[in-house]
């Protein structure tokens, strides 16, 4: 028969519940223009449905396709730090963000994304995206005019829109002990070497619903001095012995984190 | 309308198919009607349609409502290509413009039904590969129960819970940020 040959063959017809295995195809349809928050309630419906939700509807029909990408710039051009500035005339009060959502037709959207995250952080904080992993966003906080994340970090779940804030490491530059503690005798001083702070995120929503961060901390922007990591389950900070002293790691290509490793590119073997 | 006519002339000077339902009652179709469905489509392209096209499953109550749509919407195709040619610009917006908030008015309308046929109509549109139909039904359904709570959807559908204390607890854990 021509019909079967053409026609969708699982189909049998419904009566109009939406419960067991003959509406499947039809409930696929459904569920797939629902957002995922009701999802994953809707995983606690029935069996089927979370079987649906969790197998069948994450494989089939909603692939992971690339919807467009974040990208982060550090906010020298005045004319574009002002994301979210799109329509509520409030931009004098919007925190400043560094960052921009593209989508695949390389239509920049001002960070619609998470133009939530406006209503939750004070009018005297900038943020900048500065990393990313597996879902997650990892934004540096800091008070407006300030040159580093004096005021930690921010993490958020663009999809949840859930965020967290992180309090700061401790790290400062060099530069404000200098102004601050030793302005008598800096003019002799010869300008020191610059120092950095790099920051990952690390997440893996399959291993644990917690994250880390780590940030390296460096003199000269290739050498390790220290290593701090932050734990979002335990809420701390801690400080770690930096086995890589005259490693030099070149952080500013960027890390990777993978099969459970962050990677980094090193130009001495960094067993990392 | 001037369009409208000229589709239906079109559509009445091409063929007709012949669908049957579950329970046997025949609908006479324009093939511009019945095209509507890329499985009856692919039905005429291969020239199965001698005889009348069976519908096994789909009953007459709701093959008549998707006749209906599939009639309105090829009719609106049809006086949306008649009129691009002959119409200024501007007119042929203004024709456009007026086709859409008709055929919104119409779609409205018919979604006006009992959970039962609606879902039913999804089936039958997914059965017949009507990509409009789909879309407008399942649509439907979707934002009728996006803000509910799995409690509520079962009600709404006689859904028994068979899940375990256990995995649904898993479950809320997993996600917990979806029940907040």
């Amino acid at each position: 028969m021509c019909l079967q040959r053409h026609g969708p063959p699982r189909l049998q017809r419904g009566r109009g519940a939406l419960a067991g295995r003959r509406g499947d195809d039809a409930l696929v349809e459904i569920l797939s223009r629902l957002p995922a928050k009701s999802l994953c309630r809707f995983k606690c419906v029935s069996t089927s449905w979370r079987d649906l939700i969790a197998d069948r509807l994450r494989c089939t029909n909603l692939p992971q396709t690339l919807e467009g990408f974040f990208y982060a710039f550090d906010g020298d051009d005045d004319a574009e730090i002002h994301g979210g500035g799109d329509s509520d005339g409030d931009d004098d009060d919007a925190p400043v963000v560094c960052g921009h959502f593209i989508n695949t037709l390389g239509k920049p959207a001002p960070l619609a994304s998470y133009s939530f995250l406006k209503n939750v952080l004070l009018s005297i904080q900038e943020f900048g995206l500065l990393h990313s992993c597996n879902g997650l966003l990892l934004f540096t906080l800091r008070k407006i005019g300030d040159t580093y994340n004096s005021l930690g970090y921010l993490v958020c779940n663009p999809v949840t829109e859930q965020w967290v804030t992180v309090p700061s490491s401790g790290w400062e530059p060099h530069s404000l002990h200098l102004s601050d503690d030793e302005s008598e005798d800096s003019d002799s001083d010869p300008d020191p070497e610059p120092n950095c702070c790099f920051t990952y995120l690390v997440f893996d929503p399959a291993v644990s619903p917690h994250f880390q961060l780590v940030e390296f901390w460096t003199d000269d922007a290739v050498t390790v001095d220290e290593v701090h990591t932050y734990s979002s389950e335990t809420g701390v900070w801690c400080k770690r012995t930096s086995q890589w002293s005259g490693e030099a790691v070149e952080f500013t290509t960027g890390g990777a984190f993978a099969i459970g490793m962050l990677l980094l590119s090193a130009t001495s073997f960094v067993n990392w | 309308m001037a369009s409208a006519g000229s589709g239906d002339e079109k559509a009445a000077a091409a063929a007709m198919i012949t669908l049957i339902s579950s329970d046997n009652e025949k609908f006479e179709v324009t093939e511009a009607t019945a095209t509507l469905s890329q499985t009856i489509r692919h039905m005429i392209e291969d020239g199965c349609t001698d005889g009348g096209v069976p519908l096994p499953n789909v009953t007459s109550k709701i093959l008549a409502r998707v006749i209906e749509y599939c009639k309105k919407h090829a009719t609106a195709a049809a006086g949306e290509e008649g009129s691009s040619s002959s119409f200024s610009d501007a007119a042929f917006l203004e024709v456009d413009r007026a086709f859409l908030e008709e055929l919104e008015e119409f779609d409205d309308a018919f979604l006006e039904v009992d959970r039962a046929t609606l879902f039913d109509l999804i089936l039958a549109a997914n059965y017949l590969d009507i990509k409009g139909l789909l879309n407008l039904t399942c649509q439907k359904v979707a934002d009728s129960v996006k803000g509910k709570t799995p409690e509520q959807i079962r009600e709404m559908y006689n859904i028994v819970n068979d899940l375990t204390p256990e995995e649904e607890a898993e479950i809320r854990r997993e996600t917990q940020w979806a029940f907040e």
